[in-house]
């Protein structure tokens, strides 16, 4: 299952990637908008690909007519009522029409909610700027048991402390500051095997993997910027806290999530005609 | 109410050594403040266009406004103006289009102007620079920016007001009023009906009364804070000419006057929890530590498994109300009373794991983790106390120092600052200037006095630690600086350094063999010359940034003496007779004169300069008729103090007498104490008396670290001026600098400014 996973993270990776390339020229909130644009797009054409239209349709007609109805028979109770009643029926009749094809619209949904937040999440780390790496064990008894695990870094990432070990956390971590920009490998190891990690430092805006996650299909999945760590290491993951990206609107800072799911479904909804999608 | 006291007495009081060839002659204030010729000699009589909030100021000459024949009740500045009202209506162009004209007229014709006049003028102010030192820094080649500015324009001393407090001094500047003006006599003031001190800057408006619903409080209004500070400001006046100014952290403008232009509050902001900044101390030992510290708290803290589990604590939420303990003990008890509520602390837990091993330390406060070693100090962390789950939070920034891991936990948290992201108080004008600066330059402080000379005074902090954390807040200063200087498109700049009188205050000691508290340290020795160089070099990057004809003026408040003695003034006044105890067997014991039987009370010494009498009607249980019995205790206790004697060295720690009802101007002189005291040089007001204690002995030697002061006799604690224009006067004053940088402008002082114009206009 990861296995597929990680080859679907790969996959998936590169096409967003291809997507992405002459955006990210745009800057965060410009790029926001383009992908806010093709993605509400994409979504209401899936929608109009897995969901019955005709019936939608007929229900929607149905529910404009017993909400005139329920205008023209405001002032006979028993009538008004019985309309009511035609109302709630028919909009649970929609709910049905809808619930599968949003169920549908889930999975693509979320895989580019996981893809933006490679992108949008976070920022490189910036020349100067310092941070932590976070080296979480498997066995909760290794760094009690005397375990040694190291950090090496290329010069353009200046490790600044020893390991701070945090035994009831089964950590270790670090502080480290950038020296240059780039990307590059960091180095965990436990003395006997290694692990590496991708880490940025300055450059344009560009998706950075916060975390390396060990073989588990749900973080694989989550955490898409790089292979998982092979189930049989001693180190489970490892973190780089990375600072959040912040995309400014008119000076105030909004978080990426509800600055997509606005404007896609804005987008979403503007352009259903064009592409002959009754939602 | 004693830590409060304490944090505002600590909070500055100090000084330095040689004095400069000064005038000795006691010179009564009234003389210096008189001086001068009246505003009303200066200038032209009913100029137009005053503004009716700057009434007073009036007009000189050739007033740069030629936008004004367009628009009404609009200053020319920089931008459109806020309000645009076309002159000539009815001109049949249709009003969208005409007014557009008019708008981009008004625009062009503003910009025609600005690159017409020109006019800048940047004045950097350093708190506490003293006259000789930096004659003698400069003598010895350690300054050549300003030897070179010296060069270029002129240096005098520049006297200050009496007392020489830099709240004081610096209301003067900025009003050109005395005390008697501008209300401002000292840290702080003493509400007499009451008996209570309180801070003489700013005070809390109180919200409206509450809608309790349990524990749950919800006030009906929100309360506010309000600058205490009378008179207008000369940037005020700037504003009302249509100039704009840029004023970074001016001391007393908490919070700040909404003047055209920014403007970052200074000296006088308190920090989150209200208070003039209260550094937390958390220890695994908590019984080294005396009970009660000056300037800060002190919590003990448990390590389990190299873990340690604590709380900032916050200011008390106002939402929230639980009866107090003395209730809850007297209910249970069984007797009827009416239950009292108080309002718990906010708080925020953080984490610190401990890794001996490593020498450091993970701290985990919110979602922010961060790494210390031992003896490190963090950036600015973000902390949020929640008043209401999900609604209301109140954001802060603090420091945090690992001092040890091991053998004992010691952990310094610096006084919890109002966010400059978010602040809870405004602290700017606008109020969004100072998120904008966050944006640019990062968190920040914006509490009263960054440099945490109290953590040093109590110990918590050494003096290289000390130094550091002083370091740290003068390089925020200087990105600033930097900052204001290459993004300055305002007519007027200021910007405040403090560091320079905090580090002579705490410093002194190092490099003053005399000093009964002197310490040798190779280093530290040195330290306040190495302060001075600092500021020179930012002169050095001003000078090349503005050019030399900008008008540049350097400026202090107050210059500095060394702090040998102690005067316990309240204990003198008792040995007079002028003050009574109710147990004199307990002459030492007491928060803020609650031994003293004020019905036989005819005197008593509060704040650092302040002498009050015991005035009937006035104090909450006066002894003293107003009129001739007042008048004659006044001339009687003068001629004492002038007469005090150290008889350990034969010397008069008393050189000066002012009474500010008889030497002040202005409608607030009645306001301030009676007497203020001129300290001679090397002696001062203890720490005990400004908190109404009665130590045994009226001398003591100082061997605190706060080694150096300024509150005595203000003839011996000149400040510095040093522009690149000729200064016509030999004694110019603070007030004299005021209307000075008025005149740059044309703009006449207002009738209440006391000062003249003392530099030459640049041909």
């Amino acid at each position: 299952m990861t296995s597929i996973i990680s080859g679907l993270n790969t996959v998936l990776t590169f096409l967003f990637g291809l997507v992405y390339w002459p955006l990210k020229w745009l800057g965060p909130f410009w790029s926001m908008v383009a992908l806010s644009w093709l993605g509400g797009m994409f979504m209401v054409w899936i929608f109009g690909k897995v969901s019955d239209q005709a019936a939608i349709r007929r229900t929607r007609d149905r529910l404009s007519s017993e909400l005139i109805a329920l205008r023209l028979y405001k002032d006979d109770l028993r009538i008004f009522f019985g309309i009511q009643c035609q109302v709630l029926a028919w909009t649970l009749r929609y709910l049905r029409h809808s619930l599968g094809p949003m169920l549908i619209l889930m999975v693509p949904t979320m895989i580019l909610l996981i893809q933006l937040n490679l992108h949008y999440g976070f920022r490189p780390l910036r020349v100067g700027e310092q941070t932590l790496v976070k080296v979480k064990l498997r066995d909760p008894g290794a760094l009690g048991r005397g375990a040694q695990i190291s950090l090496q870094a290329p010069e353009s990432l200046k490790i600044e402390t020893q390991g701070v070990r945090v035994e009831e956390m089964r950590e270790v971590s670090w502080r480290v500051r950038g020296v240059s920009p780039g990307r590059f490998d960091l180095t965990v190891s436990d003395g006997k095997e290694s692990v590496t990690k991708n880490v940025a430092v300055g450059g344009r805006l560009e998706g950075v993997s916060s975390m390396r996650t060990g073989e588990h299909w749900l973080t694989s999945l989550l955490y898409p910027g790089e292979s998982p760590i092979p189930s049989q290491s001693a180190i489970e993951s490892i973190e780089i806290r990375y600072p959040e990206l912040d995309i400014s609107i008119l000076g105030k800072s909004m978080n990426w999530l509800i600055l997509f799911l606005v404007l896609s479904l804005l987008f979403g909804y503007a352009f259903k005609g064009v592409l002959g999608v009754q939602i | 109410m004693n830590n409060a006291m304490n944090q505002w007495v600590v909070s500055h009081v100090g000084e330095k050594s040689e004095v400069l060839s000064m005038e000795r002659k006691q010179r009564p204030i009234s003389d210096v403040n008189r001086g001068h010729e009246s505003p009303r000699d200066i200038g032209c009589e009913g100029d137009p266009g005053i503004q009716p909030a700057l009434q007073g100021a009036r007009f000189m000459g050739r007033v740069r406004e030629p936008s004004r024949s367009l628009w009404r009740n609009v200053p020319s500045s920089r931008g459109f103006p806020a309000t645009l009202l076309p002159v000539g209506r009815g001109c049949g162009l249709p009003l969208p289009s005409f007014a557009s004209l008019l708008v981009l007229c008004g625009w062009i014709l503003g910009a025609l102007d600005l690159s017409a006049a020109g006019k800048k003028v940047v004045v950097l102010g350093i708190d506490g620079m003293d006259p000789k030192l930096l004659q003698k820094f400069v003598d010895a080649g350690r300054m050549p920016n300003f030897k070179a500015l010296m060069a270029e324009g002129d240096f005098r001393p520049l006297q200050t007001t009496m007392p020489p407090q830099s709240p004081v001094a610096w209301s003067t500047f900025m009003t050109g009023m005395d005390p008697g003006g501008h209300g401002i006599f000292d840290f702080i003031h003493v509400d007499q009906a009451k008996m209570a001190p309180y801070n003489s800057m700013a005070g809390a408006d109180p919200a409206g009364p509450p809608v309790n619903l349990g524990s749950w409080s919800f006030p009906t209004s929100v309360g506010g804070v309000q600058l205490l500070r009378k008179g207008i400001t000369f940037w005020e006046i700037l504003g009302g000419s249509g100039l704009r100014s840029t004023i970074f952290r001016m001391p007393v403008n908490f919070p700040p006057v909404k003047a055209p232009g920014r403007a970052l509050a200074g000296m006088g902001t308190p920090d989150l929890i209200g208070s003039q900044g209260t550094f937390s101390f958390y220890t695994d030992h908590r019984k080294d530590w005396p009970p009660q510290v000056s300037g800060g708290e002190i919590y003990e803290v448990t390590i389990k498994s190299n873990r340690v589990q604590a709380q900032l604590q916050g200011p008390p939420n106002s939402f929230r109300r639980f009866p107090t303990k003395q209730s809850l003990d007297l209910l249970e008890k069984g007797r009827a009373v009416a239950v009292e509520y108080e309002s718990p602390r906010m708080t925020q837990d953080f984490v610190v794991y401990l890794d001996p091993k490593a020498g450091a330390a993970k701290l985990v406060v919110g979602d922010q983790e961060l790494i210390l070693r031992e003896k490190e100090w963090s950036d600015w962390v973000h902390a949020e106390f929640e008043a209401i789950p999900h609604l209301i939070k109140v954001s802060s920034a603090a420091r945090f120092y690992l001092k040890q891991i091991s053998p004992k936990f010691e952990l310094y948290v610096s006084p919890l600052q109002i966010d400059p992201e978010d602040p809870v108080m405004p602290v700017s004008h606008p109020a969004s200037w100072s998120k904008q600066l966050c944006a640019e330059l990062g968190r920040f402080y914006t509490h009263n006095i960054p440099e945490d000379a109290q953590a040093f005074k109590s110990g918590v902090l050494t003096a290289q630690e000390f130094w550091d954390q002083m370091i740290f807040a003068y390089e925020e200063r200087s990105r600033a600086l930097d900052y204001l200087l290459t993004h300055q498109d305002e007519d007027f700049l200021f910007v405040y350094f403090g560091t320079v009188d905090q580090g002579s205050h705490m410093l002194w000691h190092f490099m003053d063999r005399e000093h009964p508290g002197f310490v040798h340290d190779d280093v530290l020795k040195d330290g306040i010359a190495k302060l001075y160089e600092m500021l020179d070099g930012r002169l050095g990057h001003v000078r090349e940034v503005i050019g030399k004809e900008t008008p540049l003026v350097v400026m202090s408040d107050h210059g500095f003496a060394p702090f040998y003695w102690e005067v316990n003034l309240n204990t003198w006044l008792l040995e007079k007779g002028y003050i009574t105890l109710k147990d004199p067997s307990k002459q030492e014991s007491g928060e803020f004169f609650s031994n003293v039987d004020w019905s036989r009370t005819r005197a008593y010494a509060a704040g650092l300069n302040g002498l009050y009498i015991n005035v009937k009607g006035r104090e909450k249980g006066g002894a003293v008729s107003n009129g001739p019995e007042y008048e004659t205790l006044l001339d009687e206790i003068e001629k004492a103090l002038l007469e005090m004697k150290d008889t350990r060295n034969n010397q008069s720690p008393v050189s000066l007498v002012v009474r500010p009802r008889r030497d002040f101007k202005g409608p607030e002189k009645d306001k301030g104490p009676d007497i203020l005291v001129g300290y001679s040089r090397g002696y001062r007001c203890s720490w005990e008396s400004p908190l109404g204690s009665f130590p045994k002995a009226v001398f003591v030697d100082n061997t605190s670290p706060w080694s150096g002061d300024h509150c005595i006799d203000y003839r011996l604690v000149p400040g510095i001026l040093v522009t690149n224009r000729r200064i016509t006067s030999q004694t110019p004053t603070l007030a004299d600098l005021t209307v000075s940088l008025l005149q740059e402008y044309s703009i006449a002082p207002s009738r209440e400014m006391l000062g003249k114009d003392v530099l030459e206009p640049k041909k």
